[in-house]
């Protein structure tokens, strides 16, 4: 089912971008209806950062994504700076050649102050329309926004000294495994996965240990990074979220990419810059995320990685497959039978 | 060891070569918060 959101107003259009956003914003929100994604940049404080401001917008929004309407609405103080740079993106996207969206309405917010830029009104965000909002939201599932974008860093920081203690002799044991031993391994942190889809309890100190001391491995990234998906990507960033706050510095970066990982295909860009942010190093799937997020790449292409569509013939084949499989049980109860990857019932959480 | 791709981080990076092509802004530019909504929602500007 589809949920709608109406937006009627101004203040309603302010009170529900935070929402989107997971934090109150500051700075330029491209805040796109009907397709594409949402996009929030620093207000250009040069000409060269203007030049790149307008290129990197009119690249998602003219020639990326072709969203029916984009809404512009500039967040701070400075009141020439925001208006500058909402007269040179409207007029950026308005102008093109090509296929543009409607721009519209274009708004300065300075505290709960809005000004139309287009219409010349001004106005105050009413708190009727941020308590309706809230609600709208809540009934989405979505907890609250955060106050800033710095808090989202402050969220991915605790207390690592417990799974420190147990680091040690959990790294030992990983490096006395034979390749055999490191796929059981590679198996357990992708059941263990599984189990927290059903069962959300987080991991106790010593399984935190050995997930953090395995996640060098090639094979156990793969075992964790093939089940992430659109849907279950708030799930897993709950995961990796807490592990990464539980972390010693040496093992957080895997910790961090993953959660990175989990963040974009959740929509939630900048909880992904900040948690690449965390790594003390380059990672090859955080700097995949990254390419994904400098590109504005919708998260679906991510998926159709993880879970490429099958082919033609395949197709084919597990028709025929299915055709032949009813021939011999007609009586078969379909609704016990494994599926032809043998996911039934019982299969993990994340539907592998 | 960490610097060696996983399957399917290679998958994935093939993958946003693929989709790269219709990006025009070189890699390493400005730093842009996007996000996209769940396919269960959308909202509609009255």
């Amino acid at each position: 089912m589809t949920n709608v959101i109406n937006i009627s107003s101004h203040d309603e259009l302010i009170a529900s971008i935070p929402h989107t956003l997971g934090f109150t914003p500051q700075g330029m929100v491209c805040r796109a209806f009907g397709g594409g994604p949402t996009a929030r940049l620093d207000i250009p404080e040069s000409p060269a950062e203007m030049d790149e401001f307008l290129r990197v917008l009119s690249d998602v929004y003219l020639h990326q994504h072709h969203p029916e309407r984009v809404a512009l609405v500039a967040y701070g103080e400075d009141g020439p700076g925001c208006l500058q740079a909402l007269a040179a993106l409207g007029e950026a996207l308005v102008r093109s050649d090509g296929r543009a969206p409607e721009v519209g309405p274009i708004l300065w917010v300075n505290g709960e102050h809005w000004t139309d830029v287009l219409e010349g009104t001004r106005g105050t965000v009413d708190p009727g329309a941020r308590t309706r909002m809230d609600a709208e939201f809540a009934l989405l599932g979505r907890v609250m926004p955060v106050d800033r974008r710095e808090d989202l860093d402050a969220a991915m920081q605790g207390d690592p000294t417990a799974v420190a203690q147990l680091l040690p002799a959990a790294t030992a044991r990983i490096l006395e495994m034979d390749a055999a031993s490191r796929r059981s391994e590679a198996e357990w942190l992708g059941e263990r996965l599984d189990q927290f889809g059903r069962d959300r309890e987080y991991l106790v100190d010593h399984d935190a240990a050995r997930v953090l001391a395995v996640m060098h491995d090639t094979g156990a990234r793969d075992a964790a990074e093939t089940r992430m998906s659109r849907e279950h990507a708030p799930i897993l960033s709950e995961f990796w979220g807490d592990t990464v706050r539980r972390a010693p510095s040496e093992v957080r970066d895997a910790a961090a990419a993953m959660l990175a990982f989990s963040s974009y295909p959740d929509g939630k860009g900048a909880r992904a810059w900040v948690a690449i942010d965390q790594l003390t190093a380059s990672h090859p799937l955080a700097d995949l995320v990254t390419i994904a997020l400098e590109r504005a790449i919708d998260p679906r292409e991510m998926e159709r990685a993880i879970r490429p569509a099958p082919s033609g013939a395949l197709m084919q084949h597990a028709a025929l497959h299915d055709t032949h499989a009813h021939e011999r049980r007609p009586d078969h109860d379909a609704q016990n039978s494994p599926g032809l990857d043998g996911a039934g019932p019982d299969s993990s959480a994340f539907g592998r | 060891m960490q610097n060696t791709r996983s399957g399917l981080e290679k998958r994935l990076a093939r993958r946003l070569v693929a989709s790269s092509r219709l990006a025009r802004i070189p890699a390493g530019t400005m730093r842009v918060d996007v996000v996209y909504l769940d396919e269960e929602y959308r909202d509609r500007l009255d």
